[in-house]
């Protein structure tokens, strides 16, 4: 029986970023602050968390969500590319015991974001990937395989 | 009637880019457009009584895929996720970052996704202060006189075999 990943992203480019990231993966249960914007895999579960942009608060009410995740499903592992939703799923996945892969996202490409940057100054994490070689330079530690998606592909290329 | 149908993204962000909204205005007045649909926090309400303007706040990725593929070209803020949409699927964009300044954002990193994709000739980045419809067309008149691309395959497989393989050595099964 397989068992389950959590994919752990804000919607948008994290989400992007995380869903081709894991894009090989099935059994991924992928946690995003809106429905409907997730291309999913046949066995996947889409799972709604609550958006933090505006109340702090709300961060108690996602961990109530990853309570209740951890609690029906037989998670093994975690992926998230960030978005400051993603850190009560990391910190219950890191009370828990459960691989912790950070994927911090493209969109920096000379220093961590701020979700990186907790992530990494608390040691939440198994695996930290960054997606650019100036971030790498400055964190210890952390692997590099550049960015996920090739945006220099142009027409005449 | 005009020839050009256009989507226009402020992405998923619960802060409004009202600059953008402005310049989505301005396609709805011009001659040379013949639809306009933005997408953007607070855009449904702000475009209700303008003429010309398809408005919503928020838009699933069926729609959105479906809006990308129908347009000539996109107009968007600096996010990664309407970036790879637009070379997937090679649409010519044009790239607006948020700025702090403006409280668009929280801070300036859409300023350093914008000075790597600059490289692509699929997008012309500027500053909003720089964007004018002549521009816009312009650019756009110029991309489609190149020739159509590749645009597939451009996500990093070194990055999702090593991602693949660590979820699969923990248990979690491939696709077949």
């Amino acid at each position: 029986m397989s068992k389950y990943m959590l994919v752990v992203a804000s919607s948008g480019g994290h989400l992007t970023q995380a869903m081709a990231a894991s894009r090989r993966l099935n059994n991924k249960i992928v946690i995003t602050n809106k429905k409907g914007v997730a291309a999913l895999n046949t066995c996947d579960i889409e799972v709604c968390s609550h958006d933090t942009t505006t109340n702090i608060l709300v961060h108690f009410k996602n961990l109530l969500i990853a309570i209740s995740v951890f609690a029906k499903y037989d998670v093994t592992g975690l992926l998230s590319t960030g978005g400051p939703m993603c850190l009560p799923f990391i910190f219950l996945a890191k009370i828990l015991r459960k691989k912790v892969f950070y994927m911090d996202t493209m969109s920096r490409t000379t220093d961590l974001s701020n979700t990186g940057k907790f992530v990494y100054k608390f040691g939440m994490y198994d695996e930290f990937i960054v997606q650019w070689p100036l971030v790498k330079e400055k964190y210890e530690g952390v692997i590099c395989y550049g960015p996920i998606f090739n945006i220099y592909n142009s027409r005449d290329s | 009637m005009g020839q050009y149908s256009i989507f226009i993204t402020a992405g998923t962000l619960k802060i409004p880019f009202l600059r953008l909204f402005d310049l989505a205005k301005q396609f709805g007045e011009s001659d040379l457009v013949s639809h306009v649909v933005i997408q953007g926090v607070g855009a449904e309400k702000f475009f209700e009584l303008v003429n010309g303007v398809e408005g919503h706040e928020f838009i699933d990725k069926t729609l959105m895929d479906s809006y990308y593929k129908s347009s000539d070209f996109i107009v968007s803020h600096c996010g990664v996720g309407s970036i790879v949409n637009s070379v997937a699927l090679q649409k010519p964009t044009i790239l607006i970052p948020r700025r702090e300044c403006y409280e668009e954002h929280f801070d300036d990193h859409q300023m350093q996704i914008f000075d790597e994709v600059k490289q692509n000739e699929l997008f012309l980045c500027c500053e909003m202060k720089e964007v004018s419809l002549e521009l816009i067309f312009n650019f756009v008149g110029l991309t489609n006189e190149m020739p159509t691309g590749r645009g597939l395959g451009i996500v990093n497989e070194a990055l999702q075999s090593y991602v693949g393989e660590y979820f699969s050595r923990i248990g979690v099964s491939t696709l077949e």
